[in-house]
């Protein structure tokens, strides 16, 4: 099912928490609206539910006007971030609750359960109350709940975040496969970057009630469109250095690089991806130098936290292989000068071309 | 600010501040609460001592403190009198009667008020709760007018109304209390879930709510089997007296002759809400300091 | 079959528009039942209490006369002191025993819990018969007077109830051997529940306890103690059983009430007109009352 929002705004007394969406959630997609605390995705899913009511605008489902429904005509499901589960109900009775009075036949609501708990791996616990459940089964029940309906959509608000990191990754993969396996239209809202990164089709990076971006997962690491978008996606996050432009050439502290044909603008500030970055013992060039202050040993890679003159802390992602003390001064590259530009206003007026693409046009070092 | 911090004594959970007393200071703080005990306690026991004395025993003067040949004739007198039992009745069903009908009444509006954002919720709650501080007595007589021209003076029915009427903004407050402390997106599931809103009421929050009710009938039944003055008012005729009308008219004919019945009468009186009290002392605590933090 | 042609019929009582106007059915009850039996009978005392009633059923509007007779009244304004003294009284005592000793149990021994049960009960007994008790304890004969002769404290028994300057007494001794006990557990809810810092605060800097109370405590208290204050006599105004119990107001009037006066004269002597302007001026003592709570209340949070 197709969601469209236009122009969606809601207000809470004076705090405007959505200004003005619009948006288009296509047929069986995966999209997740991400974004930090504040920022309106809860509300704005909410309000495709209908348990909010916009102040203006309108929400539309496969192009039938749904803004003034109540939830339980919209055909919709979802999974909340503390569970909802009935606590007074068994796990098998949450899930058939909504199918009772539905015209559905008692074997057939018996299949369907089945069947849903099979898929999410719960079969054994159908008779067990909620509060006999952990964590994660009681999502999965939850989970279940929405699916046994075979709903046009599912809405999820943040539902692995009260999970403990392992289990997180493990639904997480298992939410994928269901999806893939469903083809089911869902709007996922997440605060953490790596889960919509991970799960979706498209992702809709939000702040302060406005889209800062609609793309791809891949496009938004990559090509974001705003410092925004470019300091939340990715972690550990983007390192920004202000810069001027003098000619041809982008000054930053100790960092110099060629300005970029592609360049749509005077950049004030320079991103550069922690994994961009290489470090190698101190040389004679009189290139950018930093001491190291922390060094983190991750497992697959290393983070060195850095202090720089002039710009302050840079934070770089190495292999594991390599290695520095504490204190140590070591020579600070941009590996094939993989730079982002922004302007005063933020918009991102340069991303850097993939390693894949032929004709790239990039910066040069300038010294 | 914690009212804790104003009061000399210790949080039960840390056991090292009993040190804090001197023996002596124990002895004088429990030497006191013995004595307050005893004062409470003595009405009780007189109470009792009168409604097993007989004949002589009970107006001499110097009254028997312990008792000569304590007896139980006096409530075989009682209840073999119909009388009393019939009032005993009457008292049950009038107290049940307004604790159904309250209970009914007060559940969903302290539901709709509490749970969801009507507008004007607010709003609706002071009114409920101002009804709590209208002398109620002034009410008598115009309500009485109109049963009078409805014809529901001396009735069950009658009775039952006017409790209604006294106790309902008390249930209100107090189920609102109750319901405040539910888990909160319990009915947005259920709505999301497709769930009507009936059912969403009937069959997802009211069985949760079964504590809160067991509450707020308990009171409401103790309370209607404490009133007094409408129950006055509105059963005139001595076979529709409650409980209470009916101590207080024997009482006021002063037959110092039954004082003994009237005394087993009053304990009997007494031991239902008594045994009430003591099957959900709980919850009747919670309920009028007002927590049901959860 | 029945199912779906219920959810049909309510679906259609269902605004489709913002707010389910179901909800608002869920609060009709309760206010249909205020609006029958509490603001109607209030409206209609207002009238009442300018007509003279009579009951061959023809009523002339008498305009003010009705409060004109009530004031000049001297028994009206007795029960107004009584009522008065009655509600400082009863509210006052209660509260401070209850606070003593809910500080007293607080110091956790053995059956204590047995104890604030104990205490309680008077609460939940019936006014009359918590009235009768009293009657017959305090009675010329009664046991307090052989206890009192019999040890030799008095010459001769009291006749506590005959006696216009200690009947009032009596009955508040009844109003607080009822209350305190409710007082009591609220106060010891509070105390058992709120976390212990502030008190380990006051303990590190080394003041004592006595000296955080009456430092503190004492001076909290008396404000508190206003509101409280208001509380009762709002309470006295609505007061009735008590005192019809143990003395129909008498001796004399000494220990009429606001509430046994209305009684009286409404269904002892069927001045219906005068009982409805008593009532009514109840009324507008407890709505005074009331406002001026909310107006202190809204300068700071007690309990």
């Amino acid at each position: 099912m197709k969601v469209e929002l236009t122009d969606l705004t809601k207000k809470f007394d004076d705090l405007v928490a959505v200004n003005g969406i619009s948006l288009t959630v296509k047929d069986g997609e995966f999209l997740t609206l991400v974004g930090p605390s504040g920022c309106g995705k809860s509300t704005i899913l909410r309000c495709v539910t209908g348990l909010e009511v916009p102040t203006s605008g309108r929400i539309l489902f496969d192009g039938k006007e749904v803004t003034d429904q109540q939830p339980q005509e919209r055909g919709i499901a979802m999974v909340f971030q503390n569970y909802a589960l009935y606590p007074h109900m068994t796990a098998r009775r949450n899930m058939s609750f909504a199918l009772e009075d539905g015209g559905l036949s008692k074997a057939e609501i018996e299949s369907r359960i089945s069947e849903t708990a099979e898929m999410l791996g719960i079969g054994d616990h159908l008779d067990q109350t909620p509060e006999e459940l952990s964590g994660g089964q009681k999502q999965r029940v939850a989970l279940g709940r929405s699916l046994v309906r075979n709903p046009d959509i599912i809405l999820m608000d943040e539902p692995l975040s009260n999970l403990d990191a392992k289990l997180r990754i493990e639904l997480r993969a298992e939410l994928q496969k269901i999806h893939q396996e469903l083809e089911t239209t869902t709007v996922y809202v997440t605060h953490d970057q790596e889960e919509a990164m991970t799960m979706s089709d498209r992702i809709v990076v939000l702040n302060d009630g406005e889209i800062q971006q609609v793309s791809s997962p891949e496009a938004a690491y990559n090509r974001p469109k705003n410092r925004f978008v470019a300091d939340f996606i990715g972690s550990p996050g983007m390192n920004f250095v202000p810069c001027r432009l003098e000619g041809e050439t982008i000054r930053g502290g100790p960092f110099s690089f060629g300005l970029p044909d592609a360049a749509e603008g005077t950049p004030t500030e320079i991103g550069i991806r922690p994994e961009d970055i290489s470090l190698s013992d101190r040389d004679e060039s009189d290139g950018p130098v930093g001491e190291v202050n922390v060094f983190e040993h991750i497992g697959p890679y290393n983070i060195v936290y850095l202090e720089v003159a002039d710009v302050g802390e840079i934070v770089a992602q190495i292999p594991a292989s390599r290695y520095f003390d504490i204190g140590q001064s070591v020579s600070i590259s941009v590996r094939n000068n993989r730079i982002h530009l922004f302007d005063e206003a933020g918009r991102a007026i340069y991303n850097p071309p993939l390693p894949s693409d032929a004709d790239a046009e990039r910066p040069t070092t300038s010294r | 600010m914690s009212i804790r911090a104003y009061f000399p004594g210790r949080d039960s959970d840390t056991p090292e501040d009993s040190s804090d007393l001197t023996t002596t200071e124990r002895g004088l703080l429990y030497a006191a609460l013995g004595l307050v005990t005893l004062l409470v306690v003595f009405p009780f026991y007189w109470m009792v001592s009168t409604s097993l004395k007989t004949g002589q025993e009970v107006t001499q003067f110097p009254p028997t403190l312990i008792l000569d040949s304590p007896s139980l004739v006096p409530y075989v007198d009682a209840l073999a009198n119909g009388m009393w039992v019939r009032w005993f009745v009457n008292t049950v069903i009038v107290s049940a009667g307004a604790t159904v009908l309250v209970v009914v009444v007060a559940t969903p509006a302290a539901y709709a008020l509490s749970r969801r954002e009507i507008p004007g919720a607010r709003l609706f709650l002071m009114l409920f709760l101002s009804t709590l501080m209208v002398p109620t007595q002034a009410l008598v007589l115009p309500l009485f007018v109109l049963f009078a021209d409805l014809g529901i003076v001396n009735t069950h029915v009658g009775l039952i109304l006017c409790y209604a009427m006294l106790f309902t903004g008390f249930a209100i407050f107090l189920l609102y209390g109750f319901f405040n402390s539910l888990p909160n997106n319990l009915e947005e599931a259920a709505r999301v879930g497709g769930i009507p809103e009936w059912k969403v009421f009937l069959r997802v929050i009211l069985p949760l709510t079964k504590p809160g009710i067991a509450t707020a009938a308990i009171f409401v039944f103790v309370f209607s089997w404490n009133e007094f003055l409408f129950a006055l008012v509105f059963m005139q005729d001595s076979p529709m007296y409650t409980i209470s009308v009916g101590l207080a008219t024997f009482f006021g004919n002063r037959g110092s002759v039954v004082l003994n019945q009237l005394m087993a009468v009053s304990i009997l009186a007494v031991i239902p809400v008594l045994l009430l009290f003591a099957f959900s002392q709980d919850r009747f605590i919670k309920g009028i300091s007002g927590g049901f933090d959860d | 079959m029945i199912a779906t042609i219920r959810d049909r019929v309510l679906d259609v009582l269902t605004d489709s528009g913002r707010i389910s106007l179901k909800l608002y059915l869920y609060v009709v009850p309760a206010l249909l039942l205020y609006a029958v039996f509490m603001l109607y009978p209030l409206v209609e005392l207002f009238l009442l209490s300018f007509q003279e009633f009579s009951l061959g059923g023809s009523n002339e509007w008498v305009g003010l006369a009705n409060y004109q007779n009530v004031l000049s009244d001297p028994v009206f304004w007795q029960a107004a002191q009584n009522t008065f003294v009655y509600g400082v009284v009863g509210i006052t005592v209660p509260v401070v025993l209850g606070l003593v000793i809910a500080a007293i149990l607080n110091v956790d021994a053995p059956g204590s819990t047995t104890v604030r049960s104990i205490i309680f009960t008077p609460q939940i007994v019936p006014i009359v018969v918590a009235g009768i008790l009293f009657v017959w304890i305090f009675n010329n004969n009664g046991i307090l007077n052989s206890v009192l002769v019999g040890t030799g404290v008095v010459d001769s028994k009291i006749r506590w109830l005959s006696s216009p300057v200690l009947a009032l007494p009596v009955v508040l001794l009844m109003v607080i051997w009822k209350r305190t006990g409710y007082y009591m557990v609220i106060v010891l809810a509070g105390l058992q529940s709120i976390p212990d810092e502030v008190y380990d605060a006051a303990k590190v800097q080394g003041k004592s306890r006595w000296q955080t109370f009456r430092h503190v405590t004492v001076p909290m208290a008396r404000s508190a103690l206003v509101i409280v204050v208001v509380l009762g006599i709002i309470n006295a105004v609505k007061s009735f059983a008590s005192v019809f119990v143990m003395t129909e107001g008498g001796p004399g009037h000494a220990t009429e009430i606001l509430g046994t006066y209305f009684y009286k004269q409404t269904f002892a002597f069927f001045n219906y007109g005068e009982g409805a302007a008593i009532g009514f001026i109840q009324f507008l003592i407890v709505l005074v009352l009331t406002t001026a709570f909310f107006y202190v209340e809204g300068e700071f949070n007690v309990n």
